[in-house]
C-alpha cells in the first residue's frame, strides 16, 4: 500500500507506452460496444430485433434531450454529445462488474473528455457563428468582463472534469474500505448505489458539456 | 497526483473512435432508418390523403348526381303533375260538355214534350168545348113559344103525385113560379106561360118574371122549395160535372 491510489495502474507496456488498466478498460467497452451495434444493425432492415430498437429508443431519446436543450435539428451534435453519455454510462457502469475498475476514476479519462469538450466548444461555436462573432461574444456584456470569460472557459471545463473525477474515483475508495472493512457482500448495497451515481454523473458530464456547446452556438446562454 | 500523459492521449484518442465507432455504426443507421421510416410514413400518410382526397371526391361527384337525379325527379314529377292536372281539366271539360248536351238534349225534349202534351191538350179542350157545347145546345127550344110547349110538356109528362106535390109546394104560404129568362119576354109570351103554368099547377097561382142572361138561355121554373131548369147553363154545368166524374 505504499503506491498512491490515484497513480496510474500500468498494467503492461506496448512499446514504450504504457497501458493502464483505464485504457484497457476503456478498449474492453469499446470492443463491447463495437459487438452489440454490429449485433443490433447485422440486417440493417428499417424494422429491426429487439436489441436495433432498444438503441433506436436510446438514440431518438438522447436526440430528444439535445432538441430541447439547443431547439434546433439535434443530429449535428448528436455523435459527440450521444457518444460522450454513452461512453460515460458504460465506463461508470463498468465498476460493477467485479474486478473492473471504471476509466472515469482515473483522472487521465476525465481530462480527456474534459478537453474534447472544450476543444468541441469552441469549434462548434466558431463554425455556427464565425470568427468575429464567437470571439466578440467573450466581450459581452462588457470588455472589462473578458478575463473572467475567459479564466470561466477553463475552470468550468475543470469543474466538469474534476466533478466526474471526484465522484467516480471517491466511489471506488469507498467501496474498497467498505470492502476491507466489512467483508464481500457489505458493498453491494453501495455497487447499486454506484450504478445510480454513474448514471447521474454521465448525464451531467453530457447536459454540461451540451449547454456549453449550445451556448457556443448561441442557442442558449450559457 | 500523477497524471499519465499516455494514458490522456491514448484515452482521447479511444473517445474519438469511440465517437467515430457509434457514429458509423450507431447514429447514422438510425437516422438513416428513422429517415427511411419517415419517409414511408410520409408515403402512407400521402397515399393515404390522395385516398381521402378521391373518396371526398367521389362524396362530391355522389352528392352531385344526387342532387341532379333528385332535380330530375322533381321536374318529372312537375311535369305528371301538370299532365295529369292537363287531363282532369280536358276530362271535366269533355264532362261538362257531355252533361251541358244532355240537359240541352232534355231541355228540348221536355219542351217537345210539353208542346206536345200543349198541343194535345188544346185538341182535347176543344173537343170537350165542342161536347159541352153539343151537350148544352141539344135541348135548347128553337123558340120561345117553343119553349113554353116544352116545359108544358114536361109538367104534363109528370106522375099525378109528383104534380100534386108541386101544387102543395106553392099553395103553401101562397107561393109563386118564378121564370127566369136570359132575355125579358115580351107580354104574349108572358101570357101564354101564365096560361101554360095555370093550367098544370093550379088557376090562382102566381107568375113572376125575373130576367138572368147568366141562364144563357132556355128558362128555369124557381118554386118555392125548388127549381126546374132548362136553361143553358143548366145544362153545360151539368156536362161539366159529367166530365169531372
Amino acid at each position: 500500500m505504499d503506491a498512491s491510489p490515484l497513480a496510474p495502474d500500468v498494467l503492461f507496456m506496448l512499446g514504450p507506452v504504457p497501458i493502464s488498466r483505464a485504457v484497457a478498460t476503456t478498449w474492453a467497452i469499446m470492443v463491447l460496444l463495437w459487438g452489440v451495434l454490429a449485433l443490433a444493425f447485422r440486417t440493417g432492415a428499417p424494422r429491426g430485433g429487439a436489441l436495433q430498437s432498444a438503441l433506436e429508443i436510446v438514440v431518438t431519446t438522447i436526440a430528444a434531450q439535445l432538441r430541447e436543450i439547443f431547439d434546433r435539428d439535434p443530429w449535428p451534435f448528436l455523435p459527440l454529445l450521444g457518444s460522450l453519455f454513452i461512453f460515460l454510462v458504460l465506463a461508470n457502469l463498468a465498476a460493477v462488474v467485479p474486478g473492473v475498475t471504471p476509466p472515469t476514476g482515473h483522472i487521465e479519462t476525465p481530462m480527456a473528455l474534459g478537453l474534447i469538450v472544450f476543444l468541441s466548444v469552441h469549434a462548434y461555436g466558431l463554425r455556427a457563428r464565425g470568427t468575429r462573432r464567437y470571439l466578440h461574444h467573450y466581450l459581452e456584456p462588457t470588455p472589462f468582463l473578458l478575463p473572467l470569460n475567459l479564466l470561466s472557459e477553463l475552470t468550468r471545463i475543470f469543474s466538469l472534469m474534476i466533478r466526474l473525477f471526484g465522484n467516480m474515483m471517491s466511489h471506488e475508495f469507498v467501496i474498497a474500505i467498505l470492502a476491507l472493512l466489512a467483508g464481500l457482500l457489505v458493498p453491494v448495497p453501495f455497487l447499486l448505489l454506484g450504478i445510480l451515481i454513474g448514471l447521474i454523473q454521465a448525464y451531467i458530464f453530457t447536459v454540461l458539456a451540451t449547454v456549453y456547446i449550445a451556448a457556443a452556438v448561441g442557442a442558449v446562454e450559457a | 497526483m500523477q497524471i499519465d500523459w499516455w494514458t490522456l492521449a491514448l484515452q482521447t484518442i479511444n473517445f474519438l473512435v469511440v465517437v467515430w465507432l457509434l457514429s458509423r455504426f450507431l447514429y447514422r443507421p438510425v437516422r438513416r432508418m428513422i429517415e427511411e421510416r419517415e419517409a414511408a410514413d410520409r408515403k402512407a400518410a400521402e397515399a393515404a390523403e390522395e385516398k381521402a382526397r378521391k373518396a371526398e371526391e367521389a362524396r362530391a361527384d355522389y352528392e352531385t348526381r344526387r342532387a341532379e337525379l333528385d332535380e330530375t325527379y322533381r321536374k318529372r314529377e312537375a311535369e305528371l303533375h301538370a299532365a295529369a292536372a292537363k287531363e282532369r281539366n280536358a276530362m271535366l271539360e269533355a264532362a261538362q260538355n257531355e252533361a251541358d248536351a244532355l240537359i240541352a238534349e232534355a231541355r228540348d225534349r221536355i219542351a217537345r214534350e210539353r208542346r206536345e202534351a200543349l198541343e194535345a191538350l188544346q185538341a182535347r179542350i176543344a173537343g170537350l168545348a165542342a161536347d159541352l157545347a153539343k151537350t148544352a145546345l141539344k135541348g135548347q127550344a128553337p123558340s120561345a113559344t117553343a119553349e113554353v110547349e116544352r116545359v108544358a110538356a114536361f109538367l104534363d109528362g109528370l106522375s099525378g103525385a109528383e104534380r100534386e106535390e108541386l101544387r102543395r109546394d106553392l099553395s103553401a104560404d101562397r107561393g109563386a113560379v118564378t121564370v127566369t129568362t136570359a132575355a125579358a119576354p115580351p107580354e104574349d109570351l108572358r101570357t101564354a106561360w101564365r096560361a101554360a103554368l095555370s093550367q098544370r099547377l093550379g088557376d090562382d097561382l102566381r107568375v113572376e118574371f125575373i130576367e138572368d142572361p147568366a141562364i144563357l138561355g132556355g128558362v128555369e121554373l124557381h118554386l118555392p122549395h125548388g127549381a126546374l131548369r132548362f136553361s143553358v147553363a143548366d145544362r153545360l154545368n151539368r156536362a161539366a160535372a159529367a166530365m169531372k166524374d
